[in-house]
């Protein structure tokens, strides 16, 4: 196998530059050597930053790392997964993510979402995208093969249970998450597919099914008893956006982490702010609440109104 | 024709950070629309205590367009909570056009299944609503309330009603036919008129959770000769159906008296049959885009999108024109 310079490839990708077809290729396979070794449940120590849905927000992660620190001096938990769909950038943001991982492995966490899937990605844009940046559906492939691999959570100090989405009816100790098969598409219904998918719902104590027909959402009582199970304090999630960067449920033991805000979805429509978790020893949690990555303002509304119709142009609309 | 040939009637643009406005001066209309940022937790907190079911993700719940007619005080409005207020809250029944994600049966089989290695949890009942969002709201009336000479205009949210004289009674009536002031006259609409006025305005939009994309979206503009409002609801539920609900509203200046024209329209169509329509198999995008979607379901023949639809008995299909005589 023809070496190459993953450090190069940072640089190149931190200049917002893609990287060749080929190399990507060659990327994926080594990341997924890399993430095959994972447990399901990857165990790590404080002080972790934990970083929401990005989205393909390629400016925010930079600016995650001009807040954060860079890798490897600080350690990332990419706890809320989604990497990609709905922005602008999924191809360089999932890029660079990828190759941080592979070079500094114990450094980078990265846990999957429900973007993080052949069928969801089709439908959100990471396809499209990959499609017309690199004219094939190559690149598409060789990342939802590595997706695949992703681990499903991770457990900071044995305290805090971090996962995308929640919890699961079939899941009572993380011990049965261990077991699970997680070398594949993510299915439609079991316990991994509540991992990525469930919500909590703090008007309730038990779980419930969704009126939309599948999925489960959870309450206080399904929350309690998993920590008690396990030992732990906290449960730390993404997956869904909130306006003030971050929420709070069930007297603070389940916390939501909302990272994307300049995003088409978000920052020129809702004027939300983001967040980053900062976990340090001994159990502290600091929400770093920040504005949008500047760089925004040149790339992205311009691209944005070429993208959807939110432009103020004024349009003969009939 | 060249544009500076169009006579512009005399009119006034009012602004501020969140709300921009136009007076018409000959004609007495003031049209303001109120964009703000998705509502914060407190306000999102009051609103669905309100509605009684969980709000769309991103709920715009201060943004509003109000149309005002000081001749005859006529005020109308198309406004984040109300639109919201006509969706199903309860369980679904005949005519509502309830739907379920595409994988819900398969989903729902694994659970319950005797030999399921997954068997059913202990589960609560989930407060029933319509995950779907859809709305045939229209706009609605709404108080008069006497202008304060613009200054409502920097307010963020719609002023408070005041009571005044009452005003004076109209309705919505059934257009007439074969009268061809009753419908909207898109030979108008698609003349390159200067727009002296033009908004956009989201009131929610919500992914389904990543099965889809609910959408309610309002545009107006004003012309020299008339204005034109587009409110358009959109919905794509994955592998299921797409729907459409507009509401078109045109007033003429030229009008006497007065008179405004109310379309509402609702299409639907199962998934396939749209995404049959893309131009390129692989590119699924122009699916999340509501012109492309709306210009499918009114090219099919009507018996398919406005009858059939996808099949779920939804009571807002069809086409309905009305009209309003102000004064």
């Amino acid at each position: 196998m023809a070496p190459f310079d993953l450090d190069a490839c940072i640089q190149q990708l931190l200049r917002k530059q893609l990287l060749h077809e080929a190399l990507l290729r060659e990327i994926c396979t080594k990341t997924k050597e890399v993430l095959m070794r994972e447990s399901n449940v990857v165990h790590v120590s404080s002080p972790v930053t934990v970083v929401g849905d990005i989205h393909g927000q390629f400016y925010d992660l930079i600016e995650i790392f001009r807040i954060g620190g860079f890798a490897p001096n600080t350690n990332y938990l990419f706890s809320a997964s989604d990497y990609v769909d709905r922005g602008l950038f999924s191809v360089e943001t999932i890029s660079l993510l990828t190759c941080l991982k592979l070079r500094y492995p114990d450094r980078v966490q990265l846990i999957r979402g429900n973007h993080e899937s052949r069928a969801v990605t089709q439908n959100y844009g990471f396809y499209t995208e990959c499609m017309r940046k690199y004219g094939s559906s190559h690149a598409w492939t060789y990342f939802t093969d590595m997706f695949d691999f992703l681990t499903l959570s991770v457990v900071i100090d044995d305290r805090v249970f971090c996962v995308h989405g929640g919890l699961s009816p079939s899941i009572h100790s993380i011990d049965q998450i261990k077991v699970l098969d997680r070398f594949r598409e993510i299915p439609p219904d079991g316990p991994i597919a509540d991992l990525v998918w469930s919500d909590p719902d703090a008007e309730k104590e038990d779980f419930a099914i969704s009126p939309r027909g599948a999925g489960y959402t959870f309450g206080s009582g399904v929350v309690h008893k998993f920590l008690e199970i396990n030992q732990m304090s906290h449960i730390l999630r993404a997956h869904q956006l909130c306006m003030e960067g971050y929420t709070s449920l069930f007297d603070g033991h389940l916390s939501t982490v909302w990272c994307v805000q300049s995003s088409p979805y978000c920052r020129y429509r809702c004027g939300n702010s983001a967040s980053i978790l900062e976990v340090g020893p001994g159990g502290s949690m600091y929400f770093n609440v920040f504005e949008a990555a500047p760089e925004n303002d040149r790339d992205g509304p311009s691209q944005q109104a070429a993208q959807s119709a939110n432009g103020k142009l004024p349009e003969y609309f009939l | 024709m060249p544009l500076a040939a169009v006579a512009l009637p005399k009119h006034e643009l009012l602004e501020s950070p969140t709300t921009r406005a136009i007076k018409m001066h000959d004609s007495g209309w003031t049209l303001t629309v109120s964009t703000n940022s998705i509502s914060n937790a407190q306000d999102s907190d009051e609103l669905q205590r309100a509605l009684g079911f969980p709000l769309p993700e991103m709920t715009f719940g201060s943004n509003y367009l109000t149309l005002e007619h000081r001749p005859s005080k006529w005020k109308y409005q198309f406004y984040t909570p109300d639109a919201l207020r006509d969706v199903k809250n309860g369980e679904l029944g005949p005519g509502d056009g309830g739907v379920k994600v595409g994988h819900a049966d398969a989903w729902l089989q694994s659970r319950t299944n005797p030999s399921s290695s997954l068997p059913m949890p202990k589960t609560v009942p989930t407060k029933p609503y319509d995950w779907t969002y859809t709305t045939t709201y229209a706009g609605h009336s709404t108080v008069w309330t006497p202008p304060d000479d613009g200054s409502s205009a920097a307010d963020s949210r719609p002023p408070t009603p005041v009571v005044e004289e009452p005003p004076r009674p109209w309705t919505w009536a059934p257009a007439d036919p074969d009268n061809p002031a009753h419908g909207i006259p898109l030979e108008e609409l698609k003349r390159p008129d200067p727009i002296l006025f033009y908004a956009e305005v989201p009131l929610f939009e919500d992914e389904l959770h990543d099965n889809g994309s609910s959408h309610l979206l309002v545009r107006i503009r004003v012309m020299p000769t008339c204005f034109f409002i587009l409110s358009r609801f959109t919905l794509r539920v994955d592998g299921v159906l797409f729907r459409t609900h507009d509401t078109r509203v045109y007033h003429s200046f030229a009008s006497s008296p007065p008179l405004v024209v109310r379309e509402t329209s609702g299409w639907e169509a199962p998934y396939d049959r749209v995404k049959a329509a893309l131009s390129r198999r692989d590119d699924l995008s122009p699916l999340t885009d509501p012109t492309f979607i709306a210009k499918v379901l009114t090219e099919m023949p009507h018996q398919v999108s406005q009858v059939e639809g996808a099949n779920t008995g939804w009571r807002g299909l069809g086409t309905k024109v009305e009209i309003a005589v102000l004064g």
